[in-house]
């Protein structure tokens, strides 16, 4: 079982434990069973929604690209030896 | 056919050079599945890292992830502990990035890696440029 801890208003927190006593009764467990329920729920409706990603993940790193005097590779080289040095030594 | 993506595939986009092109537009076959890949999680962090340094901000760069994570071609893989002591431990010290691929191939059975990097033996990677006029010439 996962664990999620969330911070919302009073007022949210109370209506939120008021509704989950209503539909799962005053019992141990009724408030993860509500959260549950009402994570579903979003989670669902929300990656049914079509998320603007227009264009692939070539044209958006394209999108912000910079100007830059060193290569890709000579980067990555850097940031190797600069794990080395950081991580290893 | 699937290859392992060097960092440097992600990076070279995000600089106004030569190849930027090239990249974008195999980074857009592998995010839209017409081309299969695999990158280490080692290695899309060091991406993120160094393009937050260059200057991505932060909500790029969980862009950057999310675009990843939801790749019909791309994957990413972690690599253990194991894989870091057996890179690290490689007589040809070739740095912990390049041992790395060398291990991930290995340990993910891939043959080939796309790269720009000519430190590994040529017939071990591939440029983006012969990947996708591979591809081309596979449509044909």
């Amino acid at each position: 079982m996962g664990e999620i801890k969330v911070s919302v208003s009073d007022e949210k927190e109370e209506k939120f434990r008021k509704a989950a006593m209503k539909v799962f009764g005053h019992k141990r467990g009724s408030i993860s069973k509500a959260a549950e329920e009402a994570m579903e729920e979003w989670a669902e409706k929300r990656l049914e929604e079509e998320i603007d990603l227009s264009g692939g993940l070539g044209d958006f790193l394209r999108d912000k690209a910079v100007e830059s005097d060193k290569s890709a590779v000579e980067m990555q080289e850097n940031m190797g030896e600069a794990y080395e040095d950081e991580v290893l030594d | 056919m699937k290859y392992l993506i060097d960092a440097n595939i992600l990076i070279q986009p995000f600089l106004k050079q030569d190849k930027a092109q090239q990249c974008a537009e195999l980074l857009n076959k592998l995010d839209y599945g017409e081309i299969e890949g695999v990158i280490t999680v080692f290695h899309l962090d060091a991406v993120g890292i160094l393009l937050k340094n260059k200057g991505l901000s932060e909500e790029d760069v969980a862009q950057l992830y999310y675009r990843v994570y939801d790749a019909k071609g791309l994957e990413a893989r972690y690599t253990g502990i194991s894989a870091r002591l057996k890179a690290l431990a490689d007589e040809k010290n070739s740095g912990i990035d390049d041992s790395l691929i060398s291990q991930a191939m290995d340990d993910l059975d891939l043959n080939t890696v796309i790269t720009y990097d000519t430190d590994f033996k040529e017939k071990l990677r591939i440029t983006p440029e012969d990947v996708l006029s591979r591809q081309g010439a596979d449509s044909s």
